[in-house]
């Protein structure tokens, strides 16, 4: 056999492979099972402690690339919020375009299926510029942080729920990150949660994911859901499958293809390597 | 309308999938188009809700013209185009940067320090110690003050970077994950919501 081939796929090939092995199981789902991890279970619990009726502070940290990941997080924390009466308040401070956007689609489906009302029990406040400015003035008065207005630009003084909440330091009382780099949950819990000790949860992009677990053992995050598959075990615990879930068989797919070809690829190079060594 | 966009999205998606055979107009058009709407966007957000909300309601509506100062001292950077004023410019960045480090200094090791304490652990349990070696391990690799030519200093010095380089596999993994993720999204835009082909 020549292992030499091996080393030397056409990485096109590579990618047409892969993208069938994650197409099948879209049409034809395997129903591979998704086990709770820890950090998901905590992130569930810290929400579902929290009394009814409480203050989330959502914020959608995310740009356009890593959005599938995170996106089924906030559908899944809208719908166990919503389910418990708490409020959400929303920001994203990674992108001005796409974040409130998305942020806005995913909260609004989840809010229409349940009778909640924009301004009453959710509200989007956007982007805003200087993200560590903007969180530092919000920690005593989310107003003058935001300028007054929603993502909009209407005026918060249209919305019964920003009557209520004026400062995070008095009227949030946990608050869900997701996160895909800077700003992003560090700078959440160095200038909002840490010095106000309010507990931080949310769900990061996989890329980061492997950079949090250490917050997560101090303490300092309260459980973080991890990508899609995070999302799709979070869906599971708030026990309504989603874009999460659906999507778990591809990419468990797509993993196993990935590997086989990392086997392939390695066998073919210790073998010629053997060869040569023979020779 | 929802349908028209879906298509635009499955047209953009495939003209920047299309750099996987090699890069071609349809790419580099996408590239261009992502980036003008973006630029777009933002400067009509930025004015809409940065500036409208501080210039008319709380400049001129409540007289909050101290937001003068620091206006002022951002548009500085518009000397780097002044030629023989650029120097004006630094002014800027110097009071940015020295606010960056102050600030830096001030909420960092309030994020930094539960981490340290969190190393002080009682050895009762394997994962606690291994936790505790590797990290002095690593703090150890970093120490470069100090010969670790040869003996237990080297030893454990390779023990340390063992654990940096699993660490470092273990992100590249979760990168990898994590793009495969990008490409379900993306596939579900195409299959599901333009072509109706999935539930």
């Amino acid at each position: 056999m020549d292992w030499e081939k091996l080393q030397h796929i056409d990485i096109r090939i590579l990618y047409a492979i892969i993208l069938l092995c994650m197409i099948i199981p879209m049409f034809k789902p395997l129903g591979m099972p998704v086990a709770v991890s820890e950090n998901t279970q905590k992130v569930y619990q810290v929400i579902e402690d929290l009394p009814d009726g409480s203050v989330i502070w959502v914020s959608h940290d995310t740009g356009s690339g890593n959005a599938p990941e995170l996106n089924p997080m906030i559908t899944a924390l809208a719908r166990q919020a919503f389910r418990k009466n708490c409020k959400l308040v929303g920001t994203a401070f990674f992108s001005e375009t796409v974040g409130p956007t998305l942020l806005y689609d995913y909260i609004n489906e989840v809010a229409e299926e349940m009778g909640k009302e924009y301004g009453v029990d959710w509200v989007n406040l956007g982007y805003r510029l200087n993200a560590e400015a903007c969180m530092k003035v919000m920690v005593d008065d989310v107003w003058a942080g935001v300028g007054g207005v929603d993502w909009s630009g209407t005026s918060l003084e249209n919305f019964p729920l920003m009557q209520q909440v004026r400062s995070i330091r008095n009227d949030v009382d946990l608050i869900f990150v997701t996160t895909v780099g800077t700003p992003g949950y560090g700078d959440w819990m160095a200038y909002v949660a840490q010095p106000l000790n309010k507990p931080l949860t949310g769900g990061a992009s996989l890329t980061m994911y492997s950079g949090v677990q250490h917050y997560i053992r101090s303490g300092q995050l309260k459980g973080f859901l991890g990508g899609l598959r995070g999302a799709a075990e979070y869906e599971q615990l708030v026990e309504h499958p989603g874009q999460g879930l659906a999507g778990m068989d591809a990419q468990s797919m797509g993993h196993i293809t990935v590997l086989v070809f990392l086997l392939l690829g390695n066998i073919g190079y210790f073998m010629v390597r053997g060869k040569n060594s023979r020779q | 309308m929802e349908q028209l966009g879906n298509i635009v999205s499955t047209i953009c998606i495939l003209m920047a999938w299309s750099y996987l055979i090699k890069e071609n107009a349809f790419y580099t058009f996408a590239e261009h188009l992502l980036v003008g709407m973006a630029v777009g966007r933002g400067i009509a957000y930025t004015i809409e809700v940065q500036l409208t909300p501080r210039i008319v309601d709380e400049m001129m509506g409540q007289g909050r013209w101290s937001l003068l100062i620091p206006a002022v001292i951002g548009c500085l950077i518009y000397f780097r185009f002044a030629k023989g004023y650029e120097w004006v410019s630094r002014i800027c960045m110097a009071v940015w940067i020295g606010y960056g480090a102050g600030n830096a200094l001030a909420f960092n090791p309030a994020t930094y320090m539960p981490q340290v304490f969190d190393t002080f652990i009682k050895l009762d349990s394997i994962d606690n110690i291994i936790y505790f070696l590797i990290v002095i391990s690593v703090v150890w690799y970093f120490i470069f003050t100090v010969r670790k030519d040869s003996g237990f200093g080297q030893q454990f010095s390779v023990v340390g970077r063992y654990a940096l380089m699993i660490a470092f596999g273990s992100a590249y993994g979760s990168i990898t994950m994590s793009y495969l993720s990008l490409i379900i999204g993306q596939l579900e835009i195409i299959l599901r919501d333009t072509l109706h082909l999935l539930k």
